[in-house]
């Protein structure tokens, strides 16, 4: 089986300017040569913590951003910058904030049609499709198609977002923190219309999120970005029940306990993450790391499989590397 | 806090946002008032210590260590506040002066309030620091919030919220805009202080793992009441409320991967026009004619809890017990 989206040394690079000629100082190396696949059907979560590079690992597959480096082939085909336009009939985003992403100038109905339109439908048929995908996410045609984003509460304005994703009827959906920003009641709907709607729709997500709790319950496989980099990748029940890269364990017992009887006693880990301008040399994660050894400062991990499913980009874990734990 | 209830006026309409809220803490006890947005908790929060705008009616009594907080004047307010009660916020780049260091602004609180010399006022500035564990404590007493990242700054808010050893602390989800790693650092040093300084602490929260981490006692809160109040492990594994039942089958932990969650259906009341009799009745699947007539009132369902609800204090339900166990992400990996 071919993968539906194969990402292949993804590298974004922000210059950061100052002085009087606008000279470069620093580099933020929020994305640095990512590669991973999707495969079709699929769910892949992609967690870590601020300034990870997850949401801009996002940007890039839609092309908000332009890359500096790296391949994204979706379906078999190579998408560049100029076949967006025909990508984004296949791929399509929803974002953390609800609000911000509608037009509020727009009832909500001519929000979901304006892809259709745009994208040479005519106007009877895409305002047709745009009350079907209403009703399926679960907002009545007759009641919220005339309404503009700021009459809708959180929860239906996010439902709304949903909609306007699929209206050109993509096989992939990038979601970017969509449900982080709503009650937990709300978020139970939300997550529950994702699951209907991927069965329905025959949909691939790929999930971002810092909640480590609903990227277990939504995903099939799991991506740990730490300051730019991959840091393990797998099969959701392998990360989650046995994490290998030192930082992916740190990051699970960094969550709350639900038993107030076995509460965290001491903080994985100490401190802030690093800032990504200029990140450390070699492993990134070495100055968090309890198990950091020379080697880790010389050299950049790179991802490698283990045996019971999933890579994992740590010295600790690849033979020969030159860690006394290897 | 006897009786709480907080109306805002505003131009279009009256918000009940707090309607009848009293509960008790001793000195040394951690409550987590648990809610989502809208459920009055931050207003809650605030009516302690007297941070409402002009636009709110008060109404209930509040007594912290003694002083009646209720009806005190500006004046009065502001010498309480800092040494009897203090909060610490959800946003430290706004709680904090952006022009002053944080050494200048912990030891200006703590010579407003006890008149010492700048000098020693500095030196407790060090120690305040040190006590939240920031690192290189002294270098930092001259840096300026911008220089400092989050978590580090939610450690100066703490040293300032405690420069005047208040009694009571108020902490308005203090951790939520912080990274997981972060944030479990914050729980724990504010935890430990809490039990060193024998603080009492009201800590506002709308995460169930992180009232379950630092409360000893939780009140869940729902358009505007404490619907169920009770020690944390019996609220959160044997929840007696219908609201905290749908609130806790709504946290992931504990689903089965990729099946359906038993959510809530529906969404929160409008504050400016509640329902009458029960908020909750109009989402919840166990509402029966009585619960839309009658405000439900408080009873008392063991010597330590209270439920807001008529069906569960007649007995008359069955709710599920969640099943967290299974779902704890937390392993027993590398470190």
């Amino acid at each position: 089986m071919t993968p539906l989206l194969v990402v292949d040394g993804l590298t974004k690079h922000f210059p950061l300017r100052s002085g009087l000629f606008k000279r470069s100082s620093a580099v933020v190396q929020a994305v640095d040569n990512v590669s991973f696949e999707v495969n079709a059907g699929e769910t892949l979560g992609i967690v870590g913590e601020s300034g990870c590079g997850k949401s801009t690992t996002a940007r890039l597959l839609m092309h908000l951003v332009p890359a500096d480096h790296g391949t994204i082939v979706f379906g078999g085909t190579p998408v560049g910058a100029s076949s967006r336009r025909v990508l984004y009939r296949q791929m399509q985003m929803v974002f953390q904030d609800s609000y911000a992403s509608l037009n509020p100038r727009l009832p909500v109905a001519m929000s979901i049609a304006f892809g259709p339109l745009v994208h040479g439908i005519a106007g009877p048929a895409a305002r047709a499709r745009a009350m079907d995908l209403l009703q399926a996410v679960g907002l009545d045609p007759a009641l919220f198609a005339s309404r503009y984003p700021h009459e809708l509460s959180g929860g239906q304005r996010q439902r709304v977002n949903v909609a306007r994703a699929l209206a050109l009827e993509p096989r992939l959906l990038i979601l970017d923190e969509a449900v982080s920003a709503l009650d937990k009641s709300i978020e139970a709907q939300v997550l529950n219309l994702l699951i209907d709607l991927k069965a329905r729709f025959d949909l691939t997500y790929i999930f971002i999120s810092h909640d480590l709790n609903v990227v277990r319950f939504i995903s099939d496989r799991v991506m740990v970005m730490y300051l730019g980099k991959i840091v393990e990748l797998g099969p959701v029940d392998r990360i989650y029940r046995h994490p290998k890269h030192p930082y992916t364990t740190a990051l699970l017992s960094a969550v709350p306990s639900m038993d107030p009887r076995r509460r965290t006693v001491k903080a994985p880990l100490s401190g802030d993450p690093p800032n990504p301008i200029n990140p450390p040399s070699g492993c990134r994660f070495r100055t968090r790391c309890p198990f950091a050894e020379p080697i880790c400062q010389e050299v950049s991990p790179v991802l490698n499989m283990v045996e019971d499913g999933g890579a994992v980009a740590c010295h600790m874990l690849m033979p020969g590397s030159g860690h006394t734990r290897a | 806090m006897e009786d709480l209830s907080v109306r805002f006026t505003t131009a279009d309409a009256v918000v009940h946002a707090v309607n009848g809220v009293s509960f008790s803490l001793d000195a040394g006890r951690v409550l987590g008032v648990l809610g989502e947005s809208g459920s009055g908790k931050t207003v809650t929060l605030r009516a302690l210590i007297g941070l409402l705008p002009h636009n709110s009616r008060v109404e209930g009594r509040i007594t912290v260590a003694g002083h009646e907080i209720t009806g005190m004047s500006e004046a009065e307010l502001r010498e309480v506040r800092g040494t009897r009660i203090a909060m610490i916020f959800q946003e430290p780049m706004t709680a904090l002066d952006p022009v002053f260091t944080i050494g200048e602004q912990i030891a200006e609180t703590i010579r407003r309030h006890e008149g010492i010399s700048h000098t020693e006022a500095y030196r407790r500035a060090l120690e305040l620091l040190e006590m939240v564990q920031i690192p290189s404590a002294a270098r930092r007493l001259k840096s300026y919030p911008h220089e400092m990242s989050g978590g580090m700054r939610q450690r100066a808010m703490i040293a300032l919220a405690l420069s005047c050893r208040p009694a009571v602390l108020l902490a308005d989800e203090p951790t939520t805009a912080l990274d997981v790693t972060v944030q479990i650092q914050i729980i724990v040093l504010l935890r430990q202080l809490q039990q060193e300084l024998g603080m009492a602490v009201v800590f506002v929260t709308h995460d169930v793992g992180v009232a379950a981490e630092v409360a000893d006692r939780v009140a869940v809160m729902y358009a505007g009441r404490f619907v169920e109040t009770g020690p944390t492990e019996k609220v959160i594994g044997w929840p007696t409320h219908p609201y905290t039942a749908g609130l806790l089958a709504s946290t992931v932990l504990g689903a089965a991967r990729g099946q359906r969650l038993e959510a809530i259906p529906g969404s929160p009341p409008d504050m400016t026009a509640l329902p009458p009799g029960c908020t909750f009745a109009p989402r919840c699947r166990f509402a029966e004619p009585c619960c839309r007539k009658t405000i439900p009132p408080e009873f008392a369902i063991a010597s330590d809890r209270a439920v807001r609800c008529l069906r569960t204090a007649a007995g008359e339900i069955e709710l599920p017990a969640p099943s967290f166990a299974e779902g704890d992400v937390r392993t027993g990996g590398l470190l």
